[in-house]
């Protein structure tokens, strides 16, 4: 399984892309596979603020649902249309195929991501 | 005779605040610049570290842009000798206008001279006495004066507090115009207008919006077009107004929106109708800056790599950095003395930071405002924040060490 050294992960297989401003989020290949066939994305947030920790959405697959939580505090600003469409493209392509958008915090009290040796270490327990 | 005595003098002596400044040998106003706006200039003779520009990309010495200023004086000369409404519109005017539309998302966009008529000129005329204008309490200085030259009722409610927002305009007439004005990044504090929750609250009580995006222009939303493209919300918004006296590395300012509202300002603005147009030179910057910041998407990443690193560096160092989520960095000192001798004796160390005092924040909340620039590089910044940490020691800002615990989200190193 592939974990991409340059994202940041969640306890909850989500990676996490920091750009400057804005990061990208979506769920890891550990995660898709352990859902299997993606069948619809939920995300009722969109422009709420919400709080690190708090459920922002659903992933259902055919035999299976993955909760998301905010990775930190901030706002989703965009749902990926193309991911809504076609959800399956999640299993096909996990880190390319980014469910939401947020704005990143410039000062956060508590960074509690994962580096991708350390998820990789998660994952592989 | 019996002759009246002149009193004006009488009063203006009055005024001693300066005077009582610059005896202790503590101005810090009107330093002259012997050089250009760059991330090092020339004071005094000697190099300075330049952390208190509002020059975001640091355009103002683009070669491009320099460029686009000489051909438009070679073309157009140096001045328009009359405003907009009459003989001072050059066809580069409106095309700066539908450019700027465009980059902003909205149908049309009107000229002024600067981002403070803009706003004296838009509010002064946009509502009327039956109707509400309803600012932040830390909007702009052009805000508040535009407010005073228009006959509507002024409600201020407390800095970025969208349920204080939300209680006032639910006090307000279902029948009157209610318009609420906001800073987008607010200059002193550095921190956003919260848009998601303004949009709903707008929405609920039939309010619309007007967002000054002096500060955001270049530094947030797409290709830097500014707050309601960072929130993606740009359909919401209905006036968005901007300078190009920050990142846009001339001097000017917009206002955008529909078609019928821009047209309606172009008759009844008269900070607009009745002073001269923007020089040649200064319309074909904007043009060149625009070109610049879509063509070179890094400067403005880099400019938020600045941001984050220096963040970084001053929370290790626990300076106390407030609210801010934005380029522009609040370091409170919370003492009135102590933040000018800070901007002083770091002058003379070569670093030049913009002291924020009352009244334009309350006396506890005197601050060091630092600003980054994408050129800045991260030498410069490491030096700048290690003179700020010796400045504080000399001076007794007691640092918030203790909670080193702090951190920035993510890391980067080049
Ligand atoms: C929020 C805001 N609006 C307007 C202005 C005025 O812009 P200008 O320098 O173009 O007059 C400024 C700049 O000081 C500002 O910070």
């Amino acid at each position: 399984m592939i974990y991409p050294q340059h994202l940041c992960y969640t306890t909850g297989h989500q990676w996490v892309s920091l750009e400057a401003q804005y990061a990208f989020m979506g769920i890891t290949d550990f995660g898709q596979r352990e859902l299997g066939h993606i069948v619809a994305v939920d995300i009722p947030y969109l422009n709420k603020t919400l709080e690190r920790n708090k459920f922002l959405g659903s992933i259902e697959a055919v035999h299976a649902v993955l909760d998301l939580f905010m990775p930190f505090s901030g706002v989703i600003t965009e749902i990926n249309p193309d991911m809504l469409k076609y959800p399956g493209l999640i299993n096909r392509d996990p880190y390319d195929m980014w469910i939401i958008k947020i704005l990143v915090p410039l000062i956060d009290n508590e960074n509690l991501l994962l580096t991708a040796d350390e998820y990789h270490a998660l994952v592989s327990q | 005779m019996y002759l009246m005595n002149k009193r004006l003098h009488h009063k203006i002596a009055q005024f001693t605040d300066a005077s009582a400044i610059k005896a202790k040998g503590l101005y810090p106003y009107f330093r002259a610049i012997e050089s250009g706006q760059d991330t090092e200039v020339i004071i005094g003779g000697k190099r300075v570290l330049m952390f208190g520009s509002n020059s975001y990309l640091g355009l103002t010495d683009h070669p491009k842009i320099k460029e686009a200023a000489k051909k438009a004086i070679d073309k157009y000369g140096t001045g328009c000798a009359g405003s907009r409404f009459l003989n001072g519109t050059l066809d580069i005017h409106v095309e700066l206008e539908s450019r700027l539309a465009s980059y902003v998302g909205k149908q049309a966009a009107i000229l002024f001279s600067t981002g403070f008529q803009v706003n004296l000129g838009v509010l002064s005329c946009i509502t009327g006495r039956n109707d509400y204008l309803i600012l932040d309490e830390q909007d702009h200085a052009s805000i508040i004066d535009g407010c005073r030259l228009s006959f509507s009722r002024v409600i201020k409610y407390a800095h970025n507090d969208m349920r204080d927002l939300k209680r006032r305009l639910s006090m307000l007439p279902e029948e009157a115009v209610k318009l609420i004005v906001v800073d987008g990044i607010f200059s002193m504090e550095g921190d956003i207008v919260k848009l998601p929750e303004m949009v709903a609250i707008a929405d609920q009580y039939g309010a619309n919006i007007m967002i000054d995006d002096a500060h955001s222009l270049g530094v947030i939303g797409h290709h830097g077009s500014g707050t309601a493209s960072h929130f993606n919300l740009t359909d919401q918004v209905d006036l968005i107004t901007g300078t190009f006296s920050k990142s846009l590395a001339s001097l000017g300012g917009f206002a955008a929106g529909d078609a019928e509202t821009i047209d309606y300002l172009k008759h009844k603005a008269r900070s607009l109708m009745f002073s001269a147009s923007m020089p040649p030179s200064a319309v074909a910057s904007v043009l060149a800056a625009l070109d610049v910041i879509e063509s070179e998407p890094e400067r403005i990443e880099k400019l938020w790599k600045n941001t984050r690193y220096a963040v970084q560096l001053m929370l290790a160092e626990g300076f106390d950095l407030g609210i801010t989520e934005s380029p522009i960095l609040p370091i409170y000192i919370r003492d009135h003395d102590k933040t000018f001798l800070a901007t002083k004796y770091l002058l003379d160390m070569g670093v030049f930071v913009n002291p924020v005092v009352s009244p334009a924040v309350p006396p506890e909340a005197s601050l060091l405002r630092f600003s980054l620039m994408a050129t800045h590089s991260f030498t410069q910044i490491e030096e700048a924040v290690e003179k700020i940490a010796i400045v504080f020691k000399k001076t007794g800002v007691v640092s918030a060490k203790e909670k080193n615990t702090m951190q920035g989200i993510g890391h980067y190193n080049s």
